[in-house]
């Protein structure tokens, strides 16, 4: 088939009100190869049959011009090789096959199952939460993902506009070039390796991973998992992450614990055991001290808080701010700084 | 995504939503797909050119009119490609992240939606493995924006940090204001019965009324572009004296006078609640004191006196 001919009959032909210009730019790779694509994607999804490379060669436009006119064969398994793996990326599967028994190599095909939005609707409310759902992502790492997500919902028919007091929409924190692929790796349940670096540390260390999570918490990303080098649970900053991150070809060990909090794990990786004190405060009050509390027990017309704290001139200063409100009562060197601040305060001391 | 990818995917979708709106505008298309309408013209023209073959009975068939165009013929692309596993959890993650932001959608919108995605992508989305924990201020931001559109009363649970308590009242929310880098409801305060603004990373919990918000008519909306904490005219003069360590007072609050003394800064400074004099006083541990005026001074002195009581016979 002589495809050029065709494609000036058909950019010849009457009736059709034209676009501006028919022809693309010869030398424009790109968009000849993204046509390449569209068309091979249109001839595999149109057919039941297993496509072989050869047809697919022949009837596909874009193929046919080789660059590389000393080995066209050569060239054109490899512009193929890429573009099959281009279709995977995008989510196209390629199914491959002979169609009867006499086939001497196999085919391709799309199944149109496998390829197509199933038909799917939105009342307008959560056409609403879907268009502030990908807002969220507008400037982190997976932008583009949100942005194509959208671009096929609304292709399906669902009317997305542009949410109301989108102003106002907190966006979660920003690029982290590594986060796609870790979260792939948590939903995939795979094993990955990748360069971190340790707060003060000199150099970056090759850690071996079974991601559990990612966090998002105070403008920063983390990753949770099984550190298979320390065998145990570690989490680790992405921002700390240099260069990519490995997918290895081996079965995770461990399984997501159902009562994981990422949270509690990466706060207490920051943390530095400290020592326990002891208050008691008035029911309604020293609210700030409540907060720090991990443990609040009544006792006759007091609050007993117990607080883990590292810094007593820190605490006694929060204690002290409360005034007759909190009352510290463990351990000895924190009553002391309490009241030499209240001392001081009172005009005990000049 | 690489570009190609993301150009395939776009060329892939053209197709379908022209075809789903029967005739498609070419500036509301461009905007949607966010490319400019001579992009758009031009992938349109690419997949003019497009078919499961170069027949011309196989050719993707667009009619152009002056601003709009349509679909002829399809080639075979009725429908958007599906969403792929890392689209389908970028959307669900952020649903569910939404489900935790109180008024930013209807009810259980976010909760419906997640659930149509998750049948689109044919597959339970586990969303477990993401955990997006947003600032305080983040998380009531859509509730009081709300309440201000919808002209509703919120009943509000509050953090007072100058009187370290938490404070439980209506509200009558007048406007959202942003200043430096902090996020304020400007309310009528039923409790107070005044004008109050309150921020929103010290929002406890809130809940929209059904009850309107009304505010009475002489009040007018804070002007911030100085800052929100503006010393008022009708709040109390207090004089402090910050001892070493302490200076940073003198430019962390607005003052109206700053001396520099041996050993001290001298800073004048109107104060809405003595409470927050006296809690600052204990904090120092005498390190700032009340110059005047001199009843304040002796009652922040009383207060810490009282505090000290408590440990007596230590």
């Amino acid at each position: 088939m002589n495809t050029k001919t065709d494609r000036r009959a058909r950019a010849e032909r009457g009736g059709v009100r034209k676009p501006s210009s028919r022809r693309l730019p010869f030398a424009d790779m790109a968009a000849r190869r993204q046509q390449r694509l569209v068309n091979l994607v249109l001839l595999l999804l149109s057919t039941r049959q297993f496509v072989t490379a050869e047809r697919i060669r022949e009837t596909v436009e874009g193929y046919d011009v080789s660059e590389d006119a000393s080995n066209p064969d050569e060239a054109f398994k490899r512009s193929f090789e890429r573009d099959k793996a281009e279709l995977r990326e995008l989510g196209i599967p390629l199914e491959t096959g002979r169609n009867s028994a006499f086939d001497t190599e196999d085919g391709y095909r799309i199944a149109r199952k496998d390829f197509e939005l199933p038909p799917i609707t939105f009342a307008a409310d959560e056409a609403a939460a879907v268009g502030l759902a990908a807002r969220l992502w507008s400037t982190a790492s997976l932008a583009s993902e949100a942005r194509t997500a959208l671009i096929k919902l609304r292709a399906a028919g669902v009317e997305i506009s542009e949410p109301l007091g989108a102003d106002s929409l907190p966006a979660l924190p920003a690029n982290e070039p590594t986060l796609p692929d870790l979260l792939a790796a948590v939903s995939g349940k795979r094993v990955v390796q990748f360069s971190h670096r340790k707060p003060y540390a000199e150099a970056a260390e090759r850690r071996t991973v079974e991601p559990w999570g990612v966090l998002s918490w105070r403008g920063r990303w983390y990753v949770v998992g099984h550190d298979r080098g320390r065998g145990d649970v570690r989490s680790f900053r992405l921002d700390r992450i240099s260069g990519g991150v490995k997918v290895l070809a081996v079965e995770p060990e461990t399984t997501r614990p159902a009562d994981l909090d990422m949270l509690e794990l990466v706060r207490g990786a920051n943390n530095q055991p400290g020592q326990l004190a002891t208050v008691q405060v008035t029911p309604g009050r020293a609210v700030q001290l409540r907060r720090l509390a991990q443990k609040v027990v009544r006792e006759g017309d007091f609050d007993v808080l117990t607080i883990d704290y590292r810094d007593t001139g820190w605490l006694s200063a929060l204690i002290a701010a409360a005034g007759a409100d909190a009352v510290a009562v463990e351990p000895p060197t924190l009553v002391k700084s309490v009241m030499a601040l209240l001392e001081g305060a009172s005009g005990g001391r000049k | 995504m690489t570009d190609t990818g993301d150009k395939v995917t776009r060329l892939l979708a053209l197709v379908p939503y022209v075809l789903n709106r029967g005739e498609a505008s070419i500036s509301e298309t461009a905007k949607t797909f966010g490319i400019s309408e001579d992009q758009l013209r031009k992938e349109l023209e690419m997949l003019w050119l497009c078919g499961r073959s170069s027949g011309p009975e196989d050719l993707i068939d667009l009619m152009f009119s002056e601003d709009s165009v349509s679909v002829t013929y399809d080639g075979g692309l009725s429908r958007p490609l599906k969403l792929t596993a890392t689209e389908a959890m970028t959307l669900a993650v952020a649903l569910r992240t939404l489900t935790d932001v109180p008024g930013a959608t209807q009810s259980g919108a976010a909760e419906r939606a997640l659930a149509k995605i998750e049948t689109a992508a044919g597959q339970h989305l586990d969303t477990a493995g993401v955990d997006i924990r947003l600032a305080a201020q983040d998380r009531w931001v859509s509730l009081a924006q709300r309440a201000v559109t919808e002209k509703r009363a919120v009943e509000l649970r509050y953090y007072n940090a100058a009187r370290d308590e938490s404070t439980h009242r209506i509200i009558d929310p007048v406007q959202v204001v942003t200043a430096d880098g902090l996020t304020y409801l400007e309310a009528w305060c039923r409790r107070a019965e005044g004008m109050r603004i309150f921020r929103l990373d010290r929002f406890e919990d809130a809940a929209l009324l059904d009850e309107p918000a009304v505010i009475p008519p002489d009040v007018s909306p804070k002007d911030v572009s100085g800052g929100v904490y503006r010393p008022a005219p009708e709040h109390m003069l207090v004089e402090l004296s910050l001892g070493p360590g302490w200076e940073w007072v003198s430019e962390y609050y607005p003052c109206e006078q700053v001396d520099t003394a041996e050993h001290a800064v001298l800073a004048s400074l109107r104060v809405a609640d003595p409470a927050w004099v006296s809690a600052l006083v204990r904090r120092s541990g005498g390190a700032v004191s009340v110059l005047a005026p001199e009843w304040l001074a002796h009652e922040v002195a009383r207060d810490a006196a009282a505090a000290l009581a408590a440990y007596a016979g230590q």
